[in-house]
């Protein structure tokens, strides 16, 4: 078990953190350091959630979509980076859709929860991408598929990309964090 | 506070490909100009591919026009699609040219893949069809 963390915005590493960090980061509470300290309980570090759980196909990709596209209107959230948003979600639900279940496993279901967090003053999105399978990038591309953009594609649009692999444990899936880049708060 | 609100969604809710994505399909000469217009996905790129393959199978067309200006959502599926009908287009010495004009949701995902150093992108249906065949050679 270990958690792949990918920077985006052209920083070069990545780095496996140990797998005893897991647990306390997928609680997803409120990032630690941020903001002044004391100033805001865990509650209001938490403007808005939004969660959703739907099966393993592809039709999920359009539902995802218009959902996530209805929250970021709510939240008033920067056409630009929201664009940028949905394209992130997008490739991670892809892939959950696509590599998470084998063949003739028909309960596969993905969850997304995305909240808001204060940064800095500004404010940016945790989408975090469950599936119940085992996500396994395709170690060689098939020939002249050439699908092999949605990681790039990820950490590209996002500050920080974090792909947590389970372990054995039926239910134990994959989940992939997105971290996007802050935009100013209302 | 909205919290902990799980929104639990069927497959059934979901619109069909034919929805989703549209593509017209236009003779214009020896030119074929596809207008697609929706979304382009896993789910929905193979509609995209099956469309273009019609055209560069059609032994009367030699230049495809693919026009994405009315396109709200280009992914991973769908850029793969462009990229493997450029190559089949290529192979057969038959242009393959894509109209995206200032459209972000397809110019966004192209630029950071650095597709468009690969694939002929045009602003208009006019310039796309306007120019001749094996220009710049």
């Amino acid at each position: 078990m270990a958690r792949l963390v990918l920077r985006g915005r052209g920083a070069s590493h990545s780095r496996v953190v140990p797998a005893h960090r897991d647990q306390s980061e997928d609680r997803a509470g409120p990032p630690s350091g941020a903001g002044p300290a004391g100033a805001a309980p865990a509650a209001s570090a938490v403007a808005h959630t939004w969660e959703i759980r739907l099966p393993a196909v592809l039709e999920t990709l359009g539902l995802v979509r218009t959902g996530l596209r209805r929250r970021l209107g709510q939240l008033a959230w920067p056409d630009d980076a929201a664009l940028d948003v949905l394209l992130a979600v997008n490739e991670a639900v892809s892939n959950a859709v696509e590599h998470a279940f084998p063949p003739g496993a028909p309960d596969g279901t993905v969850e997304i929860a995305a909240e808001v967090e204060p940064v800095g003053g500004r404010r940016r999105l945790r989408v975090r991408i469950r599936d119940t399978g085992r996500w396994l990038p395709r170690p060689v591309p098939e020939p002249d598929v050439n699908r092999r953009r949605g990681l790039p594609m990820m950490t590209a649009l996002m500050a920080e990309v974090l792909i947590h692999r389970g372990g054995q444990a039926p239910d134990d899936g994959t989940t992939v964090t997105l971290l996007s880049p802050s935009v100013p708060t209302l | 506070m909205p919290r902990g609100r799980l929104d639990v969604v069927t497959g059934d809710q979901a619109p069909a490909a034919e929805q989703l994505l549209r593509v017209e399909l236009r003779r214009m000469g020896v030119a074929m100009v596809l207008t697609v217009a929706g979304e382009v996905d896993m789910f929905t790129a193979p509609r995209l591919e099956a469309a273009v393959g019609r055209s560069l199978a059609d032994a009367a067309v030699d230049v495809t026009v693919v026009d994405l200006t009315r396109v709200d959502f280009l992914d991973d599926a769908g850029l793969s699609a462009l990229v493997t009908a450029h190559r089949a287009a290529e192979r057969q010495d038959e242009p393959l040219r894509i109209v995206v004009d200032h459209n972000r949701p397809v110019v966004r995902p192209i630029q950071i893949t650095g597709l468009e150093r690969v694939l002929a992108l045009y602003y208009d249906v006019a310039e796309a069809l306007g120019e001749p065949h094996g220009s710049g050679g």
